[in-house]
């Protein structure tokens, strides 16, 4: 039988027919819808990541980090820039997908993609958009802190006369402080001028002095507003054994968790 | 199918001809059996049997996709780009190695790559041709695909382009690439 005639036969038998001019126009939509929905992605990542940058403490990350490279680590938002990786590649992946995307060089797709993401990310972030989204990510998602966690990394440098963390106890003039990554400070507050009423479980950013292990001096206090950072949610703070408090023998708990 | 005038089967109004006459597919099979069938033999070497497979399922799936033909295209490239990824494909499913081909190579290769490059000077010993052979199945797959459609199949760059589904200027490198490759064989 020749080739002509096994054809035939076989369309015939498995009754194909072509498929429709719709379903490729489909298919090539789909790649599309996922290149503009990728590319859009990744600008609103850029326009986060430049609001991060702009609203960082720069006096502090000047205070606490020397060379350029150490300071652009010290504020990188590292969440968004790995969705902004993540959402470039997978666009030029798609777009490679499209009807001709695979006449189009990966470097030039990827240049246009990354540049383009840069402009649109501008505009995204001088729409105020940038703000609105890492405050709404920050209110409803309970693991995302946003620039919360970058203040948190930042200030929480005890040795460098930098704190921040959470109210747990005042005593006068002292306080204690249960900082991001698990340490609980003693606090003396006498120094601090215009001592606005503080609150138990609010968030401080204390500036002053290290004193011993542990021990602090402020001289100045900010109150971070719960609400606008929290939403309800638990601050990114690893919990601690028992704050400032000997055991039977007299020893300090251990003041970062094992975890 | 005895009605159906074969002669013009090249052209804008192909995909509908086929479409308001499934009988008129059976010239393109026609015309592109013999043309495609050599390039699946070029490509892979494979038994008679294993060609007849591949150039079968190849016109099944050229049936099937035939409306996403697009005019920008030769329909010659569109058909030889279908081969292609099912000549792959049906290597990938066998779990043959693609460097485990032999090339058949005619005296028509011989004479166009001269023609393009400097490597090769003098073609007419069989010895020389041999070596030039042997070289050929040397070369890594992806340098031998681009080999075979500039020199053995006649196609330009941005045919190549669109049957292989990379952009130009890579097709443009890997052609230089193989030649240099090859010249580093042949100078062995």
């Amino acid at each position: 039988m020749t080739i002509l005639n096994e054809i035939k036969k076989k369309i015939q038998n498995k009754e194909i027919e072509p498929k429709s001019k719709l379903h490729f126009y489909f298919v090539n939509f789909v790649w599309w819808f996922l290149f503009v929905l990728l590319f859009i992605i990744s600008s609103i990542a850029f326009g986060v990541m430049i609001y991060m940058f702009k609203e960082a403490d720069w006096e502090i990350v000047r205070l606490v980090s020397s060379g350029i490279w150490g300071k652009i680590l010290l504020v990188l938002p590292r969440l968004w820039l790995l969705l902004i990786i993540i959402t470039t590649i997978l666009a030029v992946w798609e777009f490679r997908k499209t009807k001709k995307g695979y006449r189009y060089d990966i470097i030039g797709i990827l240049t246009v993609v990354f540049f383009g993401s840069i402009t649109f990310g501008s505009l995204i972030y001088v729409s105020g958009f940038s703000e609105r989204l890492d405050s709404l990510l920050t209110d409803n998602i309970s693991v995302y802190h946003g620039r919360l966690r970058q203040q948190m990394e930042l200030w929480d440098r005890g040795e460098k006369g930098l704190l921040i963390g959470r109210l747990i106890s005042i005593d006068g003039d002292d306080i204690v402080v249960h900082a991001p990554g698990g340490i609980v400070w003693e606090v003396d507050i006498s120094s601090v001028d215009n001592l606005e009423e503080l609150e138990l479980d609010s968030i401080l950013k204390i500036r002053g002095e290290q004193l011993k292990e542990q021990k602090f001096i402020a001289n100045t206090l900010e109150m971070l507003e719960m609400e606008r950072f929290f939403g309800g949610h638990k601050p990114p703070i690893r919990p601690f054994m028992s704050p400032m408090r000997g055991n039977r023998d007299g020893e300090r708990f251990p003041m970062r968790p094992a975890y | 199918m005895q009605n159906i005038d074969c002669t013009k089967i090249s052209g804008k109004d192909i995909v509908e001809r086929v479409i308001a006459n499934p009988d008129f597919f059976y010239c393109i099979v026609r015309s592109y059996e013999g043309q495609l069938r050599a390039y699946i033999s070029r490509l892979t070497n494979v038994s008679n049997e294993e060609i007849e497979d591949i150039l079968q399922e190849s016109f099944i799936k050229i049936y099937e996709n035939i409306n996403s033909y697009d005019n920008d295209y030769k329909f010659s490239t569109w058909l030889y780009r279908i081969v292609h990824n099912e000549t792959i494909s049906y290597w990938r499913k066998h779990k043959k190695r693609m460097n485990d081909m032999q090339l058949d190579i005619s005296d028509d290769f011989f004479v166009n790559i001269q023609s393009d490059t400097d490597l090769i000077k003098e073609v007419d010993s069989t010895f020389v041709k041999e070596k030039i052979k042997s070289a050929l199945n040397k070369l890594p797959f992806k340098y031998r695909e681009v080999i075979i459609l500039r020199y053995m199949e006649d196609k330009d760059y941005q045919d190549i382009s669109d049957i292989l589904k990379k952009p130009v200027n890579t097709i443009g490198t890997l052609l230089n690439r193989a030649k240099s490759q090859l010249k580093i064989i042949l100078d062995k």
